[in-house]
């Protein structure tokens, strides 16, 4: 890797999802921090991917299509985020919680985390298909219909591949991969853990402040002993926490350890009865469904359960409907899949 | 209860130490009674999410058809833990508590947990790329030769090869250990050969040149011997990391001088699956097996570019047609060409139904008549009608006809298509799934026809045709669309045995030959 490419990794994974992020807590009208940003920013631009990737891969468009309608819509958003100044905000916020102490307790656990994510590595199989799939878009153009196994055409989709039909989480890993010019195996297993895992520390502190307000120290040490725990859970290899710490470049891998949180920080704004959080979970869960079409049942599943703990708790049926109807989506992107499925 | 055993099962096995399971459910019933929001906003839904998750009728009817496991991500419980760790701290007044209580929950998670760096088996990284050292060590010697290289490699490479570069082609990848998607049946024996104790080197290399496979990767403890990599075109070109690797530099432009003749082995006993390709990957099936063979089938069409220049179906036996009709019922992305088969009129199969006994499918034949007549591409064959194919010449020397209602049994197979298939210096005789009293009708007419190099043996070795027949036939190798087993069959196979023929059956995976 070049400097160019580190460069072109800066703007496209922190810079562009804090940009996006902007304006989408802009257009929802919700308070602008650094961690809401990116992660609101990477929602964002998963949401925008699977919106987009999907329908493209359905009509067999080539990988050249997706690149040019995502960018537009990218950089009209990015460009809102700097037209309305909204960056300013950051950078006033970033001041005063650099301040906090805690904080750099907090940031060298994550830094630390971070480092080794680089330093270490682990081989896993299932990469046969989640990388090579990236690896494969970029190579031949085409969005999935490239047998992975062998490299030869497909031209329909079988087997597994089925599924990353509508979770098309390496057309994400493939444009990233794109526009920065670093190798795909190098941008999965290298570079996307870094921001990967930043992320999943934005959710964490997201949700500390849902639990602890604006407690700094507290919320600092929540983050701490979450990365603790990640560090030392590795009770067995299913665990979210092993999921995140071996191969967090994978989509059901992201799913598990950012994805889940990002939904319960989710319904989390809408128990507090934020501005727009309703809107937030619909594109969270559009987000989120990018990753892996795991999540179209474990989405369904919480909605489910979170509306309905909210139907009890807030007595306001009006609202758990709404929340339930999310999981239209989900049983849509299914549908899909079954109607593939059978040819 | 069953469900219960399962569920347990699992639970075990994600949460495989109890104690961090007993850390958060102390920590969820610590949160209960500290926190209302945090109540509010996980341990409620964390409990209908765990009503819903452990539940033995959903189980049964729902997760146990998905993966069980990964539902428990739900339920991130670090989160919980960590959230009662710092609201017990919280808790406290005085800072000297706080601290000494900060250090406790960190010592303990120290201590009790196990740490993924230390036990997963993660190691420092090797390069930029993140994949094993010797699999970028042979993929860029490799690339270094060809740019677009076609390659077989050992079980321990390839699932990494192709993540490096997909510039390699590989003969298959992770679907040999039954993952992605369902790989064909020679490249499964290819890979199974190539890690096997005492591989079956002819069969890989042979593979390897009629597929134009230029490089071939093997550990260095199993040589290739020399004169099967001299028959082939291949020499020794490097040995890196342990590993030997195998080059030939003019695979593309050598012919195999003949088609390529594979018997499938379908599952099911009376399944019959066959192929032909040329020197230019074009391919003729021949039946397909039953329709439970029909991911393998569309396996092969896959290597084929998914188009198939003609699909020959000899009998409306199910085991026969079963997966061809399926094929054409999805028929997603598969070109068809012809279709060549027999035809059945409308008497005929009155005639059939009649007579058919319980053991007969006669939905499959209703089936199969009803699909050949959707299917715009299909040609029905006489006898003696002669079809040329890829080169090929294949002359029908029966159908169903007269004769095989005059038996007023078993039509679906008195009624199958025979021909011999004429290639520049041998022939091949297919008798598909005729009996023994359609012999007579054959010799009769076509007693000039039957001397072949290759018989695919009548009705899989039941039933079989006369040792004179075959005597005249003289073949050098025969197909038995079988595994052995019934005493039939055996004597079959002893007797081909006993005159010095080949034989090929379903007691080993995907045979060839190459029919000059």
């Amino acid at each position: 890797m070049t400097i160019i490419n580190y460069i072109l990794c800066i703007i496209e994974l922190m810079i562009i999802p804090s940009l996006v992020g902007c304006s989408v807590c802009r257009l929802l009208d919700t308070k602008c921090t650094i961690a809401k940003c990116i992660l609101e920013g990477y929602v964002g631009l998963w949401a925008l991917c699977q919106i987009i990737a999907v329908p493209l891969i359905l009509l067999e468009r080539s990988f050249l299509v997706f690149i040019v309608i995502y960018t537009t819509i990218v950089v009209i958003l990015c460009t809102y985020a700097i037209y309305k100044k909204i960056y300013s905000e950051l950078f006033v916020l970033m001041r005063s919680i650099m301040s906090i102490f805690s904080m750099a307790i907090m940031l060298i656990f994550i830094l630390f985390v971070i480092v080794q994510a680089v330093r270490l590595q682990l081989t896993n199989a299932d990469d046969a298909r989640f990388v090579v799939n990236a690896v494969d878009i970029v190579r031949t153009n085409r969005l999935l219909l490239t047998d992975v196994n062998t490299g030869n055409v497909l031209t329909t989709w079988t087997g597994d591949l089925v599924k990353d039909v509508v979770s098309p989480w390496p057309v994400f890993c493939a444009y990233i991969s794109k526009m920065t010019g670093v190798q795909v195996v190098t941008m999965m297993h290298t570079v996307l853990p870094i921001f990967l895992i930043l992320v999943a520390c934005c959710v964490y502190w997201l949700l500390a402040e849902e639990f602890f307000l604006e407690e700094t120290v507290y919320k600092s040490m929540f983050v701490c002993f979450v990365l603790l725990i990640d560090i030392y859970g590795f009770y067995s290899i299913y665990g979210v926490e092993t999921f995140l710490m071996t191969r967090i470049w994978q989509g059901k891998a992201v799913l598990a350890s950012v994805g889940i949180p990002i939904m319960i920080l989710a319904f989390s704004w809408i128990y507090k009865e934020e501005k727009n959080a309703y809107i937030n979970l619909l594109i969270t869960v559009f987000g989120v469904s990018l990753l892996s079409s795991m999540s179209f049942i474990l989405s369904t599943i919480m909605i489910l359960a979170y509306g309905t703990v909210y139907a009890v708790i807030k007595k306001n049926i009006k609202t758990s409907i709404l929340i339930w109807l999310t999981s239209l989506i989900n049983i849509g992107y299914l549908g899909i899949a079954w109607i593939i499925d059978r040819g | 209860m069953d469900e219960w055993t399962q569920i347990h099962y699992w639970i075990t096995a994600y949460y495989g130490n109890k104690i961090y399971l007993c850390f958060a459910v102390a920590a969820i019933c610590l949160v209960l009674f500290l926190s209302k929001t945090v109540r509010e906003k996980i341990v409620f839904p964390y409990i209908v999410t765990t009503l819903i998750i452990i539940n033995p009728l959903l189980y049964k009817y729902l997760f146990s058809k998905i993966v069980y496991w990964r539902l428990f991500w739900m339920l991130p419980l670090g989160i919980v833990i960590a959230c009662a760790m710092v609201l017990l701290i919280k808790k406290i007044k005085s800072r000297i508590f706080k601290c000494f209580l900060f250090i406790a929950f960190v010592l303990c998670l120290v201590t009790k947990g196990t740490n993924v760096y230390v036990d997963s088996g993660m190691i420092k990284t090797q390069n930029e790329q993140k994949v094993s050292m010797y699999v970028k060590d042979v993929c860029d010697y490799i690339l270094s030769i060809d740019e677009h290289p076609k390659c077989i490699m050992p079980n321990n490479m390839y699932t990494e090869v192709r993540q490096y570069s997909g510039n390699i082609e590989m003969m298959y990848g992770r679907n040999a250990d039954g993952f992605i998607n369902v790989i064909d049946d020679v490249s499964q024996r290819v890979a199974e050969e190539l890690s096997a104790e005492n591989p079956n080197f002819e069969y890989i290399c042979g593979q390897a040149y009629i597929q134009k496979f230029n490089f071939i990767v093997s550990p260095d403890s199993k040589k290739i011997p020399i004169d099967i990599l001299e028959k082939y075109g291949y020499v020794q070109a490097k040995n890196i990391d342990g590993l030997d690797i195998y080059y030939s530099d003019n695979i593309g432009e050598r012919s195999i001088d003949g088609w390529v003749v594979t018997q499938y082995t379908p599952n099911g006993n009376s399944g019959c699956c066959y192929t032909i390709e040329d020197d230019n990957n074009n391919l003729i099936i021949i039946d397909g097996g039953y329709w439970w063979h029909e991911e393998k089938v569309k396996s092969i069409i896959r290597k084929h570019g998914n188009r198939v220049y003609a699909w020959i179906i000899t009998s409306p036996h199910e085991g026969n047609s079963g997966a061809f009709c399926k094929v054409m019922k999805d028929g997603k992305g598969i070109q068809v060409d012809y279709i060549y088969t027999i035809k059945i009129s409308d008497q005929q199969y009155e005639k059939y139904k009649n007579d058919a006994t319980g053991g007969q499918n006669v939905e499959a034949v209703a089936e199969f008549r009803d699909i050949m007549e959707t299917l715009p591409q299909v040609q029905y064959l006489k006898e003696n009608d002669v079809v040329e194919l890829m080169g090929l010449k294949f002359k029908i020397l029966h159908v169903w006809n007269e004769e095989t209602d005059i038996e007023n049994r078993y039509q679906e197979y008195n009624g199958s298509m025979s021909f011999v298939i004429e290639g520049k210096k041998e022939k091949m005789l297919f008798l598909s799934k005729l009996t023994r009293p359609m012999e007579q009708c054959i010799l009769n007419r076509h007693k000039d026809d039957i001397q072949a190099d290759y018989i695919q043996v009548n009705n899989r070795g039941n039933w079989l045709f006369s040792h004179e027949f075959y005597e005249v036939s003289s073949p050098k190798a025969v197909f038995i669309d079988s595994v052995m087993g019934d005493e039939e069959r055996e004597q079959t196979y002893e007797y081909f045995i006993g005159r010095g023929i080949q034989v090929y059956t379903y007691s080993s995976r995907a045979n060839w030959i190459v029919l000059k």
